[in-house]
């Protein structure tokens, strides 16, 4: 299967005495559904004898029952564990023997497994990946030893200044609901989780119906389909539950959360609100209006102030509205005018459109950061998974560029009227509240969280 | 047909110098329209003086700015607009500058690379260099002094290498010395060390056909500087030996202790570093690794533990780094890691779990070259390093033995005149 090239001219103004473009092709990918309703999504690429497989499930914290928060964490790293046929030494031994690494994740949406190996090991992998999915044995000593590494990352990241921001920023914008939820689970619900409710949890969870599978890198589809459809044969075939309804809570203002770091050498910042999903028909577009905040922000803040060395900007891809974030380390003596800067930055580009110049360099670094996104690697894999779990249509990566090509002043304008909202907007900011509590009192409301209170911050 | 081997066919590197002296290397390849650019100076930290820890850094992101006149800011900005992507970076060795840009607007990203070689500090005011100074500062926070153990390699290094040795000093630099750059100072780092007589310049996928006569026409004019010996590197910094077995502490906001076991190893390139790369490999990576079935399975005083291999040119830094399990101090972690050191110190390494490094070390190194910018940047060590932009590396694993690797974690390790580095929880709480 092959693509058409797209234009050749998705860089105007050529740059001096430069050849003309040579046109990009998107990656050729096949795009199966197996027997038992198995969706794999594959591109090749013979860059380097490697092959990235990677098992995705709608299992992720949106799944977790009341009072099971870090059940989704727990589950897929349990599939290590050890298998109806192999025990977890037998898992590891030989997957070191090939050189192969094996890695778990849960997100807010999905669970994941994935292994990366030579292409000459291919078979083993897809063997080895689906025995982990279909039978796993969750033996009581590991889930133990699970828990314990579970807590004990949960206690890192409450020591982790950026971490902290994050959490609670999730907490300020969605409340209880599954998207406020820290992915490694909370204290309370991790100490209670037991066999049954992982072995629940993969039961409801972890059938092929739900199941995508994407592989990029140095193999035949034509192989690949074949070895999956035989391996994944011993998957359950149930099919997963509908998603649970996400209702985060409306911000009817601008709202701090200061999270109290006495001794932190800088202030971890977020400011945003809930944004759209990424099914959203206009993501694109509004991914090219960020865009152009995160410019602004960043030559205001970084290049003319120095306040900040990184700061980033997006509408982040969840199933369902994700969050529209900025992030960005700052001085601590900088943390008020920064939260100011975007608010005002937000303000300035719903009252007025983007100069047409400004447009045109904001959509080309868009642009080139997209079509690079297709180059070999987890940037590849990326995007083939945003194919195969938001089921998107065949030719979205065409479209997707179409959009950033077309998106104009007037209609960012509208897109922002419609999707920043600078007064009713979430803050968190991780940093010495001696020094930050004035600062943030521009804000409708200030909520302190005291460094005791943040070891056990969702609980 | 897939890549079924090991064997990656790699096309060749073109390579010419120009008569100032600048080495270019170019290899063609790739099917997408996308070049990547690579141009390393040999003038990271070790070409400042220690005084000034951090001049280095400054002076890479002073020179991201673009000269008055010029239609963005900063250089960044000139190539984000034409659709690439641009990077500055400074370590011990090298400042350098990449960027990954549509094939048809090479020209512009060598022009950027020419401007900023031939008049860095054009137009550089005091308030901007205040505010790169404070960007720096901001980076440094970001990266060590805001993060848990943030600190650790700069304190690793600071135990490893006397205070005279150009690796003592991180390369990053400190926000007290930062802060009092002048731009004197600047000024005089770059007339000394942003000259084509220092500089590689690396292409990589699909170049134009007259990418050379661009290269010449845009750079053949700039004079050289003094250059140095050894590629602009300047004498080799010898690896020191014996630290005396040293070992240090230190607080930090953290959880749990976290104890460095560090030794010098060869520099990059060097047989000795592969041999040390595989050791610590079969040592510590993997759950069925040695180190990690002792102390973490078995003794149950680790929750992780692995291995670090920082490498330099003309020495590495290897480091077993554990990580304590819940209401285990840092001595007893300590003495853990010791004793399991020394018990598989003994026993030497087997050829089936050199086997498995050698394997593990093939897919990483397949996996830091997958990017046509990943592949410019090796190709830029291996050639301001070794004068080789194409090391054969699997040649190099596939011919050390278990005796050979046993041999080198021996060297490291094994007169037990190593660093050790224990980061404890601020008010000894564990």
């Amino acid at each position: 299967m092959t693509t058409p090239a797209l234009e050749p001219d998705l860089f105007p103004g050529a740059g001096p005495g430069g050849a003309p473009p040579r046109a990009h092709r998107l990656p050729a990918v096949v795009r199966l559904r197996l027997d038992g309703g198995l969706k794999v999504v594959m591109a090749e690429d013979d860059t380097v004898p490697l092959v990235q497989l990677h098992a995705a499930l709608p299992a992720g914290t949106r799944f977790e029952p009341r009072g099971g928060e870090g059940l989704a964490a727990l589950t897929i790293a349990a599939l290590r564990e050890g298998t109806a046929r192999r025990s977890a030494d037998d898992i590891d031994e030989a997957a070191e023997e090939l050189g192969a690494d094996i890695a778990t994740h849960a997100d807010w949406d999905m669970s994941s497994a994935l292994i990366e190996l030579l292409s000459s090991d291919l078979s083993f992998g897809v063997e080895l990946l689906f025995e982990m999915l279909a039978a796993p044995s969750f033996p009581a000593a590991s889930l133990e030893r699970l828990r314990r590494r579970q807590l004990a990352r949960l206690r890192q990241q409450s020591s982790a200044p950026g971490e902290i921001a994050d959490r609670w920023f999730a907490r300020a914008l969605y409340g209880e609901t599954a998207y406020g939820r820290p992915l490694l689970g909370r204290h309370s619900a991790l100490r209670t989780i037991d066999r049954d409710a992982v072995a629940e949890f993969h039961r409801a969870h972890f059938g092929l119906p739900g199941m995508v599978l994407v592989a990029a890198g140095s193999f035949r589809a034509g192989q690949l389909a074949r070895l999956a459809e035989s391996s994944a044969a011993a998957c359950a075939r149930a099919a997963p539950p509908a998603p649970p309804a996400l209702e985060p809570p409306a911000l009817g203002h601008k709202r701090a959360f200061l999270l109290d770091l006495p001794h932190a050498a800088q202030t971890e910042l977020r400011a945003g609100h809930v944004g759209v999903a990424r099914g959203h028909p206009e993501f694109a577009a509004l991914q090219l209006l960020s865009a152009v905040l995160g410019r602004r922000l960043k030559r205001r803040l970084r290049e003319e102030c120095g306040y900040t060395y990184h700061l980033r900007c997006r509408f982040i891809s969840r199933g369902a509205a994700g969050p529209f974030a900025v992030s960005a380390a700052v001085g601590n003596e900088h943390a008020g005018e920064t939260v100011r800067a975007v608010a005002r930055e937000m303000e300035r580009l719903r009252e007025e459109p983007v100069p047409a110049a400004e447009l045109g360099v904001a959509r080309n670094y868009l642009t080139g950061v997209y079509l690079r996104s297709f180059q070999p690697g987890h940037e590849l894999l990326t995007q083939l998974k945003l194919l195969a779990v938001h089921d998107l249509a065949d030719d979205h990566f065409a479209c997707y560029l179409r959009g950033l090509a077309e998106a104009d002043p007037a209609r960012l304008l509208r897109l922002a009227r419609e999707h920043f909202h600078p007064r009713r907007m979430a803050v968190a900011a991780a940093g010495p509240a001696a020094g930050l509590r004035a600062q943030l009192a521009g804000c409708d409301e200030v909520v302190e969280i005291e460094a005791g209170g943040l070891d056990a911050p969702c609980d | 047909m897939t890549a079924t081997s090991t064997e990656c066919a790699a096309p060749r590197v073109e390579q010419f110098t120009l008569a100032n002296r600048m080495r270019v290397y170019v290899r063609r390849e790739g099917a997408a329209p996308l070049v990547a650019l690579h141009i390393g100076y040999a003038a990271g930290s070790r070409s400042e003086p220690a005084r000034l820890c951090g001049l280095a850094h400054v002076c890479e992101h002073v020179a991201g700015l673009a000269p008055p006149g010029a239609a963005a800011q900063t250089y960044s900005e000139l190539i984000e607009g034409c659709g690439g992507i641009a990077n500055g970076s400074t370590s011990h060795e090298q400042l350098c500058f990449s960027a990954v840009l549509p094939s048809h607007q090479l020209t512009l990203g060598l022009r950027v690379e020419a401007s900023r070689m031939a008049r860095p500090a054009e137009g550089l005011t005091d308030a901007a260099l205040d505010v790169q100074r404070g960007v720096v500062v901001q980076e440094y926070g970001s990266r060590v002094g805001n993060r848990p153990y943030g600190r650790s390699f700069e304190l690793v290094q600071r135990s490893l290498y006397p205070p005279e040795h150009p690796y003592h000093w991180p390369a990053g630099g400190l926000p007290a010395s930062v802060a009092n750059i002048s731009r004197r100072e600047v000024e005089t780092f770059f007339r000394a060390n942003l000259a084509p007589d220092k500089a590689v310049l690396i292409l990589v996928g699909d170049v134009p056909p007259g990418a050379a006569g661009e290269v010449e026409r845009l750079f053949g004019s700039i004079p050289p500087g003094d250059g140095g010996a050894d590629g602009g590197f300047g004498e080799v910094a010898q690896r020191p030996r014996g630290v005396a077995a040293r070992r240090e502490s230190y607080e930090d906001r953290v959880p749990f202790a976290r104890v460095h076991l560090a030794s010098t190893a060869p520099g990059f390139g060097e047989d000795g570093w592969y041999a040390a790369s595989l050791w610590l490999r079969s040592l510590a990576v993997g759950r069925t690794s040695p180190l990690q079935k002792r102390l973490v399975r078995e003794r149950g005083v680790a929750q992780e533990v692995g291995a670090q291999m920082v490498t330099m040119r003309d020495a590495s830094t290897a480091a077993l780094v554990a990580t304590a399990a819940p209401g285990v101090g840092p001595r007893l972690l300590e003495e853990a890691l010791r004793d399991a050191l020394r018990e598989i110190l003994s026993e030497g390494i087997t050829e089936a779990r050199l086997a498995r490094a050698r394997k593990k070390a093939l897919t990483d190194h397949f996996s830091t070259i997958r990017r046509v910018d990943q592949r410019a940047q090796f190709i830029a060590t291996s050639a301001a390093f070794r004068d080789d932009p194409s090391p054969p590396v699997e040649d190099h694993y596939r011919r050390l033995s278990a005796a050979d690797v046993s041999a080198a974690g021996r060297s490291l390790f094994g007169a037990e005149d190593y660093a050790a580095l224990s980061i404890v929880p601020r008010g000894g709480e564990v």
